[in-house]
């Protein structure tokens, strides 16, 4: 019997920007997989929690998106992903937990907690435009589409047209 | 001496011995301390965001250094707050 590698189970949450683009996002996903593939590290679970408020503004950024990763690894790799988080400049704040330990990997039930979210997409991004501090501050002020925003534009403009003209007609009733 | 302590425990009007509370863990097995779960820590944590002596809220020691640990991983994701005006949330 080949000595099987002793894994330890670990799970990381990991905070991102929301301003940083689907890109970026689906960027720093494959580098992560990418890496514990490369160090034979299983990738057991990926959650997406989506974009949530935090709890108090780090930085500039009011709202983080959610990123939560389960895998089975050993320490040397959770120092080297650890440190992938932290040299990464959109990541907010990470936390890697110890949550299994003396695993397996041959023997471990994959399908039990499998589970894979996708990422937002491009389009899914634009739909939901982080905010900035000051929009949700104000959200009547919230800039609006452009085809709604358009129509506003020329009814606005009709209606003060027709204000000047009653004007007009006022003065000259007077006059 | 003993008379003199004996008196002024005498002064005080107690109804009754004080009520124990039961550690809300130990009751429900069921029940986990995830720093991933806010929403059911956040009762232990005053409106400030500091946490509940356990004098006050009756978790038992080892329930309240589950609880701790939770509430500081939760503060470091920032799923819940170090410090709060009371006002902001």
């Amino acid at each position: 019997m080949s000595a099987a590698r002793v894994f330890q189970k670990y799970e990381t949450v990991v905070v991102t920007r929301t301003d940083a683009g689907a890109e970026a996002q689906r960027k720093l996903y494959e580098k992560l997989t990418e890496q514990m593939e490369k160090a034979g590290a299983k990738h057991v679970r990926f959650e997406l929690w989506g974009k949530r408020r935090l709890a108090f503004p780090i930085g500039k950024s009011l709202k983080g998106l959610y990123l939560y990763y389960v895998y089975l690894a050993d320490g040397d790799f959770v120092k080297d992903l650890n440190r992938t988080l932290k040299l990464s400049t959109i990541v907010l704040r990470y936390l890697t937990v110890r949550i299994g330990e003396d695993i397996n990997p041959e023997t471990f039930d994959y399908e039990k907690e499998k589970q894979f979210d996708a990422l937002p997409t491009e389009a899914e991004e634009a739909e939901h435009r982080p905010m900035t501090g000051w929009e949700s501050e104000y959200p009547a002020t919230r800039a609006r589409p452009e085809a709604e925003s358009d129509e506003d534009e020329d009814e606005d403009d009709e209606r003060a047209a027709r204000r000047e003209q009653a004007e007009r007609g006022d003065k000259d009733e007077e006059g | 001496m003993r008379g003199d302590r004996d008196k002024g425990h005498d002064k005080k009007k107690r109804r009754g011995p004080p009520r124990r509370k039961v550690c809300p863990f130990c009751a429900d097995k069921n029940a986990r301390i995830d720093y991933k779960n806010p929403a059911a820590i956040k009762r232990l944590v005053t409106e400030r965001g500091k946490i509940v002596p356990r004098r006050i809220s009756g978790v038992c020691a080892k329930h309240q250094r589950e609880v701790a640990l939770a509430v500081k991983r939760a503060r470091h994701i920032a799923l819940m707050p170090y410090a709060s005006t009371g006002a902001a949330a």
